[in-house]
C-alpha cells in the first residue's frame, strides 16, 4: 500500500470548504459566520501546503506564503470583530438578519 | 513510517477535522462551537505534520488558539444564552433522555406513547406504594424521585394518609407558579418547568383554608409558610377556588402579558406588575381575525401580533399555524394533526393529547424543526445552505480526483524548519520591517491620542461646544480637578488613584461640584439622543459615543427635537 | 520502549517538579518557617486529595468539567518534554523547541478555561474569562521575553540555546528578558499575585470551585508542575542549563531550577493580590512596551557582544 499521496488531503480540504461555506450561508450569528470564514481559509490553508509537499517540496515559499496567509486570517478576524462589535452596540444584537436597512 | 499507520493518522485526523467543523455548525452553544472550532484546527496541524510542514503547525496551533480565545471573550458580549444553558436547562426538566450537557441537537419530537422517561402515573389514585413528599403531601409519584415544591426524596406513602386534594376526583393538573396551564396528565409547566400538581378544586370541607397573598393557588388546613415564596399564610376568605375557570367575577391581568389570569390582584408572574381588573367578555387569548400570528416555539400560550421575542424564554416568534390552540390550556383537541411531512427523515407525528404530558411541547414537526434550528443559531435556510455546500464539496472533490496533478516524487530537501526561517531572514525581511513600522505607527498613534486628556467629538452640526470644554488641564481654571470615572464625587487636585477603586484619576470636565444645581453645570448630552443629559462625561448609554457639552439651553429646546432627529436619521 | 521511558521520565519530573514548588511554596510562606512540616505537607495534602470524594455539581457541563484536569496535565507534561537534563536526557528536541514551549501553554489556558466554563457556576465563568485575558495578555511578553535568547543563540532548539551559554549566560547581559520571563511565568501559571482566576478568597475557587478530590490533586499537580517546567525553562534559556563544573548536568539542572524558583517565590511574598484591572494594565501598559524594548537592546547587544549575525 502506497502511502497516502495528495488526493485524501485535496479531499479533506474540499470537505472542509463545503462546510465552511454551508456555515457561511445559514448562520444567523455574525461570530459564526466569521468561525466559518475561517474553516474556509484553513481548508485553504490544507489544501496549499498539501500541493506543496507533493508537487514542488524544494520551493520553501509556499510555507512563506501559508505564513502570511494565517496571519491574514488573524487579522480579518480581528477587523470583523470590531464590526460586530460596533453593529451590535447600535442594535443590540448579533443576528444579521437585522442588518438588513437598506433592502426594502 | 509504516504506511499503515500514515493512512490511519490521516484518516483519524482529517476526520476529526472534518467531524468538528460540521459539529460547530450545530451546536447549539457558543462556547462549545468555538472548543470544536479549536479542535478542528488542532487536527489540521496534525495533518500539517504529517506534510513535514512542523513551522506551519505550531503557527496554526498558536495563531488559532489564541482566536478562538478572543471569540469566546467576545460571544459572552453578544448571546444570550452562550453556552446553551437554556437549551439543556429545558432538556434536565423535561426529562428528555440524552446527555444533555453536550447537547449537539434537539431530539425529534416522538408519539407520545414512545417517550419513556416521562412520568405518567397511569391512574392518580393513592396506590400502596405511590411516593409522597414528607412535606408536601399532596404530591403523590408512581416512583422515587424529587417533590417538585421543596426538592426533598419521595418516600413511600401509606396507603391511609390522604393527600389534601383528591386527585381521583379531579383530572386537572395545574402549575404552582401559572395556574393558568392547566393540563390533564402531569408533567413540566411549559412556562417554568415545574412538575404539574394536581388542582385543588375544592377547599378543605371543615377548617379554615389558609392561602398564600402571592400564591392563591396554595391552599393549606393550617398556618405555615408559602412552599413556593416563603410568605406566611393568611386565611382564605371564602373566594371562589383559583383552579376553577374565571366565569364569575374579576379576573386580573397583567397589562404586559395577557395570557396571565388571575382570580384576584397581585403580581404578574412573569414580569411582576401589579394585575389589573379586565371585563370578562374579552378573550385575551382568542388571537385576532385578521393578521399573522406570532407564536414562541416552546410556549405556544403566547401569541403576538407581529414580529418579536418570547417574554419567557427569549426567543424570536414564529408565525403559529393555523391550529395551534390559544393559551387556555384546555384540551381543546385542536392539536395538530399535520400531516405535513417535512422531507428530513422524520415520520409526520399526529398528537391528539397533549404533548406537555409526553415531555415534549405540543410542536408540530415543522415547528420543531424551526425551533431545533433557532436553536442551532441557523437561520431557516440551513437546509439550502447544505446542499450549496455539499455540491460546492462534491465539485471540488471531483476536480481534485480527476486531474491528473505533476506529482514529484522526493522529499522536501534539508529541514524544513530552518529553511523557512532563512527565507523569512533574507527574502522576506522586509515584510518584518513593514510589519514592525505599522506597528509602530499604531503604537504612537494611541499613545499621542490616548492621553488622559477628553475628546470633544461633537461634529459641528451640534451646538458647539462651549469654550471650556476644550481638553487642556492646564487651563481649566484655578487647577484642574481631577476625579475617577467610577465615582464621581471623588474629586482631587491632582492626578492618583481613586480610594475607593484604585482607579486612575482623569480630569474632571465640569468645574462646579456636583451638588450645585443642574441650572449652571455643564450638561453632557449625546449628539445623537439629546434626551440623554448627563453632569458629568461619560458614554451615551444608548449608543456609546461620548457625552459632549452642549450650552445651557432651556430644556424646551431639547425636548422639541423630536427623537428621529428632525426628521433625518 | 525508549518512548514509554521518556513518558514516564516527563511524568515523574513533573510530579517531582510539583512536589518541589509546593515544598518551596511552604517553606517561603510568611509565618515561622517549619522544614518538616513543608516537606511532608505535599505528600500529605495529595493522600487527602486522593482520599476526598469527587464530586460533580449537578448541573455541570460533564464533557468539560471532566476532561479540564486531564488535558491540562496533558499539556504540562508536554511542556516537560522539551526540558533538558543533560545533554542527552531530552525528550523532545524539535527544531523550533522553544516555540513549541510557547504555544503549549494555549491549550493549557483553554483547559483552565474549560474547567471553570465547565462547572457552570457564576464564579467559575468569572474565572474562565479572566484566564482568558490572562493568555492573552502575557503570551506575549512571554514569547518576546524567549526571544531574547532565541536571537542570542541563534536557533530555537533547547540544546543549542544551552550550548550557546558556555561563555555567558544569558541573564547576564538580559536581566529585562529575565525580569519579563518571570513575571510573565507567574502570570501563565497562575500564582500569587497573580491568582486571581482561581483564588479562594476572592471568587469562591473561580476556575477550581468546584473541583474536588481526585480531579483537585490532578489540577494542582498541572498548577504547580507547570510553574516548576518554566522555571526549569528559565533555567535552560538564562542561566546556562545544565553547565556547570563538578557535578553531574542533571544535579545542577535540579540544583539551578530549585533556586530560581526559590528566588521567584520568595519576592512574590511582598507583593499583594493583584486585581484583575491592574494585571491587565500591567501586561499592556508596561510588560509590552518593555518587551518591544528588550528585543530592540538584545538585537543590539547581540551585535555588540556576540559580533556579526548570528
Amino acid at each position: 500500500m502506497t502511502p497516502p499521496g495528495l488526493v485524501p488531503y485535496l479531499l479533506i480540504g474540499a470537505l472542509l470548504f463545503g462546510i465552511g461555506v454551508a456555515g457561511v450561508l445559514s448562520q444567523r450569528n455574525a461570530l459564526m459566520i466569521l468561525m466559518s470564514v475561517e474553516i474556509i481559509l484553513n481548508a485553504a490553508l490544507l489544501t496549499l501546503i498539501a500541493f506543496w509537499r507533493f508537487v514542488a517540496p524544494a520551493n520553501y515559499d509556499a510555507q512563506v506564503f501559508a505564513i502570511i496567509i494565517v496571519t491574514i486570517g488573524a487579522v480579518e478576524m480581528a477587523a470583523g470583530l470590531g464590526l460586530v462589535l460596533l453593529v451590535f452596540r447600535q442594535r443590540g444584537s448579533s443576528n444579521v438578519d437585522e442588518t438588513s436597512e437598506l433592502k426594502d | 513510517m509504516n504506511e499503515f499507520i500514515a493512512w490511519a493518522l490521516v484518516a483519524a485526523l482529517g476526520g476529526i477535522a472534518v467531524w468538528a467543523a460540521a459539529g460547530m455548525l450545530v451546536t447549539m452553544s457558543m462556547y462549545r462551537a468555538g472548543l470544536a472550532l479549536m479542535t478542528s484546527f488542532i487536527a489540521l496541524a496534525g495533518l500539517f505534520v504529517l506534510l513535514d510542514a512542523d513551522l506551519l503547525a505550531a503557527i496554526q496551533v498558536m495563531m488559532n488558539v489564541g482566536g478562538m480565545m478572543v471569540m469566546m471573550l467576545f460571544m459572552v458580549m453578544f448571546m444570550l444564552d452562550p453556552g446553551g444553558e437554556m437549551m439543556w436547562d429545558m432538556k434536565r426538566k423535561m426529562h428528555l433522555p440524552g446527555p444533555g450537557a453536550f447537547s449537539m441537537s434537539m431530539p425529534p419530537p416522538l408519539p407520545p406513547d414512545a417517550q419513556a422517561p416521562a412520568p405518567r402515573p397511569a391512574a392518580p389514585a393513592p396506590a400502596a406504594h405511590s411516593w409522597t413528599c414528607p412535606m408536601h403531601p399532596e404530591i403523590r409519584r408512581d416512583g422515587p424521585g424529587q417533590c417538585p415544591l421543596c426538592g426533598m426524596d419521595l418516600v413511600p406513602a401509606e396507603a391511609d394518609a390522604p393527600p389534601v386534594t383528591a386527585p381521583a376526583t379531579v383530572a386537572v393538573y395545574t402549575c404552582p407558579m401559572h395556574p393558568e396551564i392547566r393540563r390533564d396528565q402531569p408533567g413540566p409547566c411549559p412556562l417554568c418547568g415545574m412538575d404539574l400538581v394536581p388542582a385543588a378544586t375544592d377547599t378543605a370541607a371543615t377548617g379554615t383554608v389558609y392561602t398564600c397573598p402571592m400564591h392563591p393557588e396554595i391552599r393549606r388546613d393550617g398556618p405555615g409558610p408559602c412552599p413556593l415564596c416563603g410568605m406566611d399564610l393568611v386565611p382564605a376568605e371564602a373566594a371562589a377556588p383559583p383552579a376553577t375557570a374565571p366565569a364569575t367575577g374579576t379576573v386580573y391581568t397583567c397589562p404586559m402579558h395577557p395570557e396571565i389570569r388571575r382570580d384576584g390582584p397581585g403580581q404578574c408572574p412573569l414580569c411582576g406588575m401589579d394585575l389589573v381588573p379586565v371585563e370578562v367578555e374579552a378573550a385575551p387569548e382568542t388571537p385576532p381575525a385578521t393578521g399573522t400570528i406570532y407564536t414562541c416555539p416552546m410556549h405556544p400560550e403566547i401569541r403576538r401580533d407581529g414580529l418579536g421575542q418570547c417574554p419567557l424564554c427569549g426567543m424570536d416568534l414564529v408565525p403559529a399555524e393555523a391550529d395551534v390552540p390559544p393559551a387556555s390550556g384546555k384540551d381543546t383537541g385542536a392539536h395538530s394533526t399535520h400531516a405535513m411531512a417535512k422531507p428530513t427523515g422524520r415520520t409526520a407525528v399526529a398528537y391528539t393529547g397533549h404533548a406537555a404530558a409526553t415531555g415534549h411541547t405540543g410542536l408540530t414537526p415543522r415547528q420543531n424543526y424551526v425551533m431545533m434550528v433557532d436553536m442551532a443559531m441557523s437561520t431557516a435556510q440551513l437546509p439550502w445552505a447544505l446542499v450549496l455546500g455539499a455540491a460546492s464539496a462534491l465539485a471540488l472533490g471531483l476536480l481534485v480526483w480527476i486531474t491528473p496533478w505533476p506529482l514529484a516524487t522526493i522529499a522536501p530537501p534539508g529541514d524544513a524548519t530552518s529553511a523557512v526561517g532563512e527565507l523569512l531572514l533574507s527574502r522576506y525581511m522586509i515584510g518584518f520591517e513593514g510589519a514592525a513600522f505599522l506597528i509602530l505607527a499604531g503604537i504612537v498613534g494611541a499613545v499621542i491620542f490616548g492621553l488622559p486628556v477628553a475628546r470633544p467629538s461633537a461634529p459641528p452640526s451640534v451646538a458647539p461646544p462651549p469654550a471650556q470644554a476644550v481638553p487642556i488641564p492646564a487651563t481649566a481654571g484655578a487647577g484642574a480637578v481631577y476625579t475617577c470615572p467610577m465615582h464621581p464625587e471623588i474629586r482631587r487636585d491632582g492626578p492618583g488613584q481613586c480610594p475607593l477603586c484604585g482607579m486612575d484619576l482623569v480630569p474632571a470636565e465640569a468645574a462646579p461640584a456636583p451638588a450645585t444645581a443642574r441650572t449652571t453645570a455643564t450638561v453632557y448630552t449625546c449628539p445623537m439622543h439629546p434626551e440623554i443629559r448627563r453632569d458629568d462625561p461619560g458614554q451615551c448609554p444608548i449608543c456609546g459615543m461620548d457625552l459632549v457639552p452642549e450650552e445651557a439651553t432651556p430644556p424646551a429646546a431639547v425636548v422639541a427635537d423630536p427623537p428621529n432627529h428632525g426628521g433625518h436619521l | 520502549m525508549n518512548n514509554l521511558l521518556i513518558v514516564l521520565g516527563v511524568l515523574g519530573g513533573l510530579l517531582a517538579g510539583a512536589y518541589g514548588v509546593a515544598a518551596l511554596q511552604r517553606l517561603l510562606d510568611l509565618g515561622p518557617r517549619r522544614v518538616g512540616t513543608a516537606l511532608v505537607l505535599p505528600l500529605t495534602t495529595a493522600f487527602s486529595l486522593l482520599r476526598q470524594t469527587d464530586l460533580t455539581p449537578r448541573a455541570a457541563d460533564g464533557w468539560l468539567f471532566h476532561s479540564a484536569p486531564l488535558v491540562a496535565l496533558t499539556t504540562a507534561a508536554l511542556a516537560a518534554l522539551v526540558i533538558p537534563l543533560g545533554p542527552d536526557l531530552l525528550g523532545f528536541d524539535p527544531a523550533i523547541g522553544l516555540f513549541y514551549f510557547v504555544i503549549v501553554f494555549g491549550p493549557f489556558i483553554v483547559a483552565v478555561m474549560n474547567a471553570g466554563w465547565g462547572q457552570n457556576s457564576k464564579a467559575g465563568l468569572f474565572g474562565t474569562f479572566r484566564a482568558a485575558a490572562h493568555l492573552l495578555a502575557y503570551e506575549v511578553p512571554f514569547g518576546f521575553a524567549v526571544i531574547g535568547p532565541v536571537m542570542a543563540a541563534g536557533s530555537l532548539q533547547v540544546s543549542r540555546v544551552v550550548v550557546a551559554q558556555s561563555g555567558l549566560w544569558y541573564a547576564v547581559w538580559q536581566p529585562l528578558g529575565l525580569a519579563l520571563y518571570l513575571v510573565s511565568a507567574l502570570f501563565l501559571t497562575f500564582r500569587h499575585p497573580f491568582d486571581i482566576p482561581q483564588a479562594g478568597s476572592e471568587l469562591g475557587g473561580g476556575v477550581l470551585g468546584e473541583y474536588s478530590g481526585p480531579r483537585l490533586l490532578l489540577f494542582r499537580l498541572a498548577l504547580d508542575g507547570l510553574f516548576g517546567v518554566v522555571m526549569a525553562m528559565g533555567v535552560v534559556l538564562f542561566f546556562g542549563g545544565w553547565q556547570g563544573p563538578w557535578l553531574p548536568p542533571a544535579v545542577w539542572m535540579v540544583l539551578k531550577t530549585g533556586a530560581l524558583a526559590a528566588a521567584v517565590l520568595w519576592a512574590t511574598r511582598f507583593v499583594p493580590r493583584l486585581r484583575q484591572d491592574q494585571m491587565l494594565s500591567l501586561a499592556w501598559k508596561v510588560l509590552l512596551p518593555a518587551a518591544l524594548l528588550n528585543v530592540a537592546l538584545v538585537g543590539i547587544l547581540a551585535l555588540v557582544i556576540l559580533g556579526g549575525t548570528p
